[in-house]
């Protein structure tokens, strides 16, 4: 299935098993080049705080997620630090840019924007 | 009022085009119902009983006049002319059709509302003290706290597909009137010698299927702080939560299987492992909002009230001091006979939307307890304003009394419910017609929940009902002594269930007897309290 970057492009990784989501930890894992987390559902969202926490703790590897991740999530993944995603060959179909992008402002920071929004009010 | 500027309403604006979007795709067969239903959920959308139901937002129940004449509208032209508020200070509308819903939100949209995290297993609607910026005690207006926090946790990347449903509930007083320990996380704003304002932070409190209080896991940090503790929180409970059952999937039951210290360590690691600067609140941020909220009033003399009968009972029933002299806040009781309590019609919107932009600085807000509030009244406009709200139904004189109830859809809408609710509260007024007798009985909560989610909030009730299925028949668990204030209490069971028509006069025997036996100034939760449940039960069910 194919695994898109923040551009919606089909990237050609292969990869990697995927972690368990209680491994977000850099002391332990960020030796690693690429890291995958897995999206067991499509409410589960473990990963994303899993992805958020080593991109906060500074790891700069390639991470992955990869399940039932679905177009509607794909921003939310790229915005906590996934470099791509994997979406079903329909899902992939279907893609939009504004699957991509649905928001043009954000409240919070990300660590997928250098510039996070701060808003006084 | 905070008013939305460009970025909220081009976000509000975008989630409308985006919802519209997901929905074509779902009627079109190509979003299957698996990946609908969180979608739907996270914009307020239930497939309930007899019709899709939408559950709007009233970001801490404050809404603007023109806010409510077009919710009126909304209920007038897609609905049945009609909205249910809830008990956390949201309105819902249980007619609508699918496909009209996007439309809907669009017409939301134009003033500043919207359906955003009112349902799904995310950060929903942070609720408030319904009184914010009129009591005179208050750290800072609470509604401010609460605004930071809607911005922070709307659309927020990390925290949109937690374990399940996060309730936050913010105070800035001593009195909790929003049930702060009873949520997910409670906070409460202080005053602080060093902080200037700081915070104490509850969590793991919550009512449905496993009732607990919360524990005061963090005290007197600095208020400036609070977005990154709060991110701590989630982190951990979105990486720890049980996702395997989602009746263990609460916050709750991961504070608890941890135990409050190794809670509290895995929080601070957190906070301290990943502070990140930009979630930091300045001084500048909490008076730009603190501003927007604020509301000029100067003071007026005090008057001295002549009037009828009925404007004295209304007045003392109704109505509240305001920290401004000469101003009161005006209670719109939605517990009349004959309506389902939070029910109000198109017209009655109308009909509050005008009375609050003539009497009350155009500002309404929404209770827990499923009624209205017109906070800003002046003395001298009270008269007058009785006068309006009586010719619409709107000024019973029941505020805090036994059928002031509040009571969950239950199975008349609920696709989840066990039994009837709504059946149960039109009785409590059948049961106690007279004004003047339940004025005598005195303050007295009765929560009425339909099934064990706990809609009704019947823990926290002195009388708690809760509806069961029993051999296909809907029967009922009384509780009493429950509270959700001044030491927060959850209510005790007293006794078997009973049938639908045994309820009343249950609780008939019950009030009966506290008449009876109370003492003098004791109002009946006190009565609980010295007398105990097992003399009650004894009595409750001597006809049994």
């Amino acid at each position: 299935m194919p695994l898109i970057n923040p551009q919606g492009e089909v990237t050609a990784l292969t990869p990697p098993e995927a972690l368990d989501t209680t491994d977000s930890d850099i002391t332990t894992v960020g030796d690693l080049s690429m890291i995958a987390f897995a999206f067991d559902s499509p409410v589960d969202g473990k990963a994303f705080s899993a992805a958020a926490l080593l991109r906060a703790e500074g790891y700069t590897g390639t991470l992955v997620g990869v399940g039932p991740v679905g177009l509607d999530r794909l921003a939310y993944g790229f915005r906590v630090g996934f470099d791509v995603l994997e979406l079903t060959d329909d899902a992939w179909q279907q893609l939009k840019p504004h699957h991509l992008s649905p928001f043009p402002h954000h409240y919070q920071p990300a660590t997928s924007t250098s510039q996070p929004l701060k808003k006084s009010a | 009022m905070y008013k939305y500027n460009t970025i909220d309403q081009a976000i509000v604006d975008a989630r409308v085009s985006q919802f519209s979007e997901q929905m074509t795709r779902y009627l079109a067969g190509t979003l299957p119902e698996e990946q609908f239903m969180p979608l739907r959920l996270q914009n307020g959308l239930y497939i309930q009983r007899h019709a899709p139901m939408l559950r709007v937002a009233i970001p801490y129940g404050t809404l603007a006049g023109y806010q409510l004449r077009h919710l009126a509208q909304v209920a007038r032209q897609y609905d049945r002319g009609y909205g249910h508020f809830t008990t956390r200070q949201n309105i819902q509308f249980n007619w609508l059709a699918l496909e009209q819903v996007p439309e809907v939100l669009g017409e939301l949209a134009t003033v500043q509302m919207h359906a955003i995290q009112t349902s799904g297993a995310c950060v929903r609607n942070t609720t408030t003290d319904p009184l914010a910026g009129t009591v005179p005690d208050e750290a800072i207006d609470p509604r401010v706290v609460c605004e930071l926090i809607r911005q922070w946790s709307t659309f927020h990347p990390e925290f949109a597909y937690l374990p399940r449903k996060f309730k936050i509930a913010v105070v800035a007083t001593e009195e909790d009137r929003a049930a702060i320990e009873v949520h997910d996380v409670g906070i409460r704003v202080k005053t602080h010698a060093i902080h200037g304002l700081a915070f104490d932070l509850w969590v793991g409190g919550g009512l449905g299927r496993t009732p607990l209080l919360g524990h005061r896991l963090l005290a007197d940090l600095p208020l400036d702080e609070l977005r990154n503790w709060l991110t701590a929180v989630l982190r951990v409970y979105n990486l720890a939560g049980r996702r395997d059952n989602k009746y263990k999937a609460r916050i709750k039951i991961l504070v608890n299987a941890m135990g409050v210290e190794a809670f509290r360590e895995a929080v601070t690691h957190r906070y301290l492992t990943d502070h990140d600067s930009d979630l930091k609140i300045s001084p500048e941020t909490l008076q730009d909002l603190g501003d927007s909220f604020a509301c000029t009033l100067q003071p007026r003399p005090i008057e001295e009230h002549r009037g009828s009968a009925e404007f004295q009972r209304w007045y003392l029933q109704n109505t509240k001091p305001h920290r401004v002299m000469g101003y009161r806040s005006v209670f719109i009781s939605l517990k009349r006979p004959g309506t389902a309590p939070g029910d109000v019609t198109a017209q009655q919107m109308d009909v509050i939307a005008d009375l609050a932009d003539q009497f009350s600085q155009s500002e309404i807000r929404t209770t827990h307890d499923q009624n209205l509030i017109l906070p800003h009244v002046a003395e001298s406009d009270l008269e007058a304003l009785l006068e309006a709200l009586s010719a619409h139904d709107l000024a019973h004189p029941n505020l805090g009394l036994i059928s002031d109830s509040i009571a969950c859809p239950g199975l008349d809408f609920c696709s989840l419910a066990n039994a009837p609710s709504l059946s149960l509260a039109e009785a409590l007024h059948d049961t106690f017609i007279d004004l003047d007798e339940q004025v005598d009985i005195g303050p007295l909560e009765v929560k009425i929940s339909g099934c064990m989610n706990a809609c009704g909030h019947h823990h926290i009730a002195h009388i708690g009902i809760l509806g069961v299925e029993k051999k296909g028949q809907p029967w009922y668990q009384i509780t009493l002594g429950g509270r959700d204030q001044q030491g927060a209490t959850l209510g005790k069971r007293l006794g078997p269930a009973v049938p639908h028509d045994d309820v009343l006069p249950l609780i008939k025997r019950l009030i009966d007897t506290y008449l009876l036996e109370r003492q003098a100034g004791e109002y009946f939760l006190g009565f609980v309290d010295r007398i105990g449940v097992d003399y009650l039960k004894e009595i409750s069910y001597a006809t049994h």
